[in-house]
């Protein structure tokens, strides 16, 4: 019994330490996270303190249930994005979604260009919203608006994917810096890196 | 790629990597009309020649501006080469702009 007081003072000890030492490695990761995102272009996670109840951490179970880690669903299929873009029904795959989804693989056979964004459909979706709030923001941005549709390009300054198709496969897939996003209001209608 | 078109006439003159696909819609109501359709911002000409004036469909209900059905509902479908000839839009038809399959570059 007397034995297991010495253990339990150093392992209390090494808990407090280790502790401290992964507060420090936060506290240096959230303050320099904005200028990492600034000088290479990424988009890192923020760090969010978990709310308490008493002394126990909440769960906030809405990040679980966001679509791709990103989308909040407002029902009758339609997805609200963190920078206010609205993925809705229609275009030929009767999503919006599904048809980003053919713009997070390559489809070598199809002729001319066709953009590829890294990540999947979560990198994807991170990336077109980095993209609107750059084009909101005016930075790097060109727009065009055409009967009600706004066309933005915005170059992010860093690697969002690959150009594939048949132009692309032929250059060995260059490297894709720019997002092209076509939109009705704050709706979505395609969006792809080029 | 069921969602792209089999025959085209140019790239998107408006948003750049979109394939101005033709289509066949009026099928089931006998009477057939061809539309050009940007498979990726869903411009749409009614003529097969992409400086005529262009329009869009709504957004989330996307209809044919011609007999106002769904624009990618049964009534229409990628034009065939069959389709293409019936409309008499083969000579519009940009043969690169074909989505082949492997088998087809054999």
């Amino acid at each position: 019994m007397d034995k297991s007081v010495p253990n339990r003072r150093s392992k209390t000890a090494q808990t407090t330490w280790g502790g401290l030492a992964l507060a420090a490695l936060v506290a240096i990761y959230s303050f320099a996270r904005p200028a990492i995102d600034q000088q290479m272009g990424w988009n890192l996670p923020a760090v969010k303190p978990a709310a308490l109840v008493g002394d126990k951490p909440v769960v906030d179970t809405r990040e679980r249930e966001l679509v791709h880690g990103l989308l909040r669903d407002l029902g009758n299929e339609r997805y609200l994005s963190p920078a206010g873009l609205l993925f809705t029904r229609g275009g030929a795959e009767g999503h919006r979604l599904d048809h980003l989804e053919r713009h997070t693989r390559d489809d070598p056979t199809r002729p001319g260009k066709h953009g590829v964004f890294d990540g999947g459909m979560p990198g994807a979706l991170k990336t077109i919203d980095r993209a609107y709030d750059r084009a909101k923001a005016g930075e790097r941005t060109t727009k065009e608006i055409d009967q009600g549709r706004t066309i933005y390009t915005v170059d992010l300054g860093g690697r969002v994917g690959y150009v594939g198709g048949r132009v692309g496969n032929r250059q060995s897939k260059p490297m894709a810096r720019r997002v092209r996003i076509v939109l009705d209001k704050d709706r979505v209608i395609t969006a792809y890196p080029m | 790629m069921p969602s792209s078109p089999k025959h085209s006439i140019n790239h998107c003159p408006i948003c750049g990597d979109g394939l101005c696909g033709i289509r066949i819609c009026g099928m089931r109501d006998d009477v057939p009309h061809g539309l050009v359709v940007c498979d990726e911002c869903e411009a749409i000409w009614l003529q097969p020649d992409t400086t005529a004036e262009h329009q869009y469909p709504d957004a989330e209900e996307p209809r044919c501006p011609t007999c106002q059905r769904p624009l990618w509902g049964a009534e229409s479908r990628w034009a065939t080469w069959d389709d293409c000839s019936e409309l008499g839009w083969l000579d519009a038809i940009v043969p690169q702009l074909d989505i082949r399959t492997d088998e087809d570059w054999v």
